[in-house]
């Protein structure tokens, strides 16, 4: 009895002593956590993709098929069908290519992808241009925000370049049969989206775009982003490209050293593609840095030594490969004993 | 009956131990409190939050909860790394030196990676380490452990492969693309789920059934309905790596068993090892941040404490491999 009760005072003042230590860890991680919060501390870092922006002494413009772009690693960004706002759908582009260079102040962004078709006129009702977005947190500080149109508290800046865009918006005359009573005037009375300012009537080939959350994108005030694209065998090229310093608090700013979250979208007109019908990147980073392809110079070329790019990166690469196959091994010659001791057993 | 209070070193040799394992326990639990409110709340609700058209999810309680999100994430990553920095010294006083060494390399290595420039080399080591980390573990364990522990690693290993090709070809190295990996490894990572089962030493009672079948129907319901199906595959793909191109009964039954699963262990006062698939899950299939590929080894690591086959006597000859890998007493 008096064995029980003794017992029965030493769990109770073990759960007392568990129960206060708990306390004092969790009032421990929460001023830690609210000390990160405050001086935005990461104590981890993301693993996802990084695309490294290379510096570049040579301009490449807006042209996408400036020589210089073969130096530059093109890394593959796999896509898949926007699923999480109406209208669902799209993903008949599996993966884009993403070459980005920063020169003279400016980042170049060149994004690549397969299409057997020039789709850049929108002139009737039933067709569909191709496109491609390229997004960024408005806040490079930010924590990632949510996939496709931000959230209310991280709002997203999209440059979204369009084939019908860049293209210009038809004459009449051009519109052929695709609309009965038209009349072959070219007066602005006719375009009454130029006349009204929409923004997809300016004649620019790229618009910045912002949005909050779903409903809510819209045209920047100021227009800065400018970009080019080519359709040549079966493959799209765009370039993008603004200066890093931000126009204005919406948009990003970018500097050599930063490292920034960036998704892409591609629209393909011709799979009637459009609006949220699109295929969509998780977010992958920019790595703005100092090296120049070709020179790789300071800590990036020591990081860039041991990188899977080398011996030794291949060499671990290798071992993982091995490692895998061996879990595998090991699992595939224990299971013959593990079924039969589960058998036993029961 | 193996429980929490295990996490103790055996002989501990200097204060600083004896210090460690006295707080190791109550680290570990808020740990995974804290761990599973961050994927719960910032990973699942706010991200849903944000698709309801309409929701103001920057005041009110979406809002409040929001925040708190964030709070947990900040609260979780120190906690995860604090956990980890425990175990290695209760590893190491315990003579478990080679998972202790494993581990704090994979400390160090994670905290380079934080030096801009050293990322991407701290990638492929860090996956390097989590696949040795994983062996010595898997060796370690009581059999019928293995082989959720083992496909399950694998399964997060061929997916951090993916990532790591990938980053290679855009570092400029030569593209060796596996488009099958990927694939492959959702298909593993769903037979881990459905093999944890085999870490229970006693057949799960009416009630586990009961919830895993009501987890296993939620999931075939938020996998069917069309805006629902939406948000449940992307949330999926995010937090796990999963692309979703399965039927819906797959990932019910495979996420079903692993309630079971969780909700046995729990029944059966074997914290330790529910909260070692708590972590694990959390991690998500892949590399996504230093943060979750920890805990995944803080969850390998826990699991390797508590594989001691008291109850069913199976791996009688495997006590003395797993003795001989935890720092911790037979409970």
């Amino acid at each position: 009895m008096a064995a029980g009760s003794l017992q029965g005072r030493a769990v109770t003042g073990a759960n007392a002593t568990m129960s206060r230590r708990m306390l004092v860890v969790a009032v421990l991680a929460l001023a830690v956590g609210l000390l990160t919060q405050v001086f935005a501390l990461d104590l981890a870092y993301p693993q996802t993709l990084s695309v490294t922006v290379w510096a570049s002494a040579e301009d490449p413009g807006v042209d996408p098929d400036w020589s210089g772009w073969e130096a530059v690693p093109s890394a593959p960004v796999p896509l898949t069908a926007q699923q999480i706002a109406t209208p669902l759908g799209g993903g008949s582009t599996p993966a884009l290519a993403v070459q980005t260079v920063h020169t003279d102040g400016d980042l170049v962004v060149r994004v690549s992808w397969s299409d057997t078709t020039e789709d850049n006129s929108t002139a009737r009702a039933e067709l569909f241009a191709d496109a491609v977005a390229v997004q960024f947190p408005a806040d490079p500080r930010s924590s990632v925000p949510a996939i496709c149109m931000g959230q209310a508290d991280a709002a997203v800046n999209i440059w979204h370049w369009r084939a019908d865009s860049q293209v210009g918006a038809p004459t009449l005359p051009e519109l052929g049969d695709g609309y009965v009573d038209r009349y072959a005037d070219t007066s602005e009375t006719y375009y009454p989206a130029a006349a009204s300012d929409n923004p997809f009537a300016s004649g620019a080939a790229v618009q910045s775009l912002i949005a909050g959350s779903f409903g809510t994108l819209s045209p920047m005030d100021e227009q800065t982003v400018v970009g080019e694209g080519r359709h040549s065998g079966d493959e799209w090229a765009v370039v993008l490209r603004r200066a890093f310093a931000a126009p204005s608090a919406e948009h990003p700013q970018f500097e050599v050293g930063q490292e920034i979250d960036v998704a892409f979208a591609v629209w393909d007109g011709s799979s009637d593609e459009r609006n949220g019908i699109k295929s969509v990147s998780q977010f992958v980073r920019f790595s703005i840095s100092e090296a120049t392809v070709d020179g790789r110079s300071g800590a990036v070329a020591v990081a860039r030594s041991l990188a899977p790019n080398t011996t030794v990166g291949y060499i671990v690469v290798g071992l993982i490969s091995g490692v895998v196959v061996a879990l595998l091994l090991v699992a595939l010659i224990w299971f013959g004993f593990v079924i039969k001791a589960f058998v036993d057993n029961d | 009956m193996t429980t929490i209070e295990s996490l103790r070193p055996a002989q501990p040799v200097s204060s600083f131990a004896r210090l460690t394992g006295e707080w190791l326990e109550p680290v570990a639990r808020v740990t995974v409190l804290v761990v599973l409110a961050e994927a719960l709340l910032l990973r699942g609700a706010t991200r849903v939050f944000i698709h309801i058209p309409g929701v103001d999810v920057t005041s009110g309680i979406l809002g409040g909860v929001a925040d708190l999100a964030r709070l947990a994430f900040r609260m979780a990553v120190p906690l995860t790394f604090v956990l980890l920095l425990m175990l290695v010294v209760s590893m190491w006083e315990s003579g478990a030196r080679l998972v202790a060494v494993l581990v704090g390399a994979f400390l160090v290595v994670a905290a380079g990676g934080r030096v801009e420039g050293l990322r991407s080399a701290a990638d492929p080591i860090l996956l390097g380490l989590v696949a040795a980390v994983a062996i010595v573990v898997v060796v370690g364990l009581e059999p019928r452990w293995r082989i959720p522990v083992a496909t399950w690693s694998a399964a997060f290993l061929m997916a951090g492969l993916v990532r790591l090709l990938d980053q290679s070809a855009a570092d400029g190295a030569a593209s060796v693309s596996l488009p099958w990996l990927g694939g492959l490894a959702e298909t593993v990572a769903l037979a881990a789920f459905v093999a944890t089962p085999l870490l229970l030493r006693r057949r799960p009672r009416r009630l586990d059934w009961i919830v895993a079948v009501g987890v296993a129907v939620f999931i075939a319901l938020a996998l069917s309905g069309a805006e629902a199906q939406s948000a449940a595959k992307i949330l999926g793909l995010w937090n796990l790596g999963w692309a979703g191109g399965y039927p819906v009964v797959v990932y019910a039954v495979a996420i079903g068993a692993l309630v079971m699963t969780v909700t046995a262990l729990v029944r059966n006062s074997r914290i330790l090892a529910a909260a070692s698939l708590v972590l694990m899950g959390a991690a998500g299939f892949g590399l996504f941040s230093s943060y979750q590929t920890a805990l995944l080894v803080t969850g390998l690591v826990l699991i390797s404490t508590n594989s001691e086959p008291t109850e069913i006597g199976v791996a009688d000859a495997g006590r003395s491999e797993s003795h001989s890998l935890t720092p911790f007493p037979e409970g």
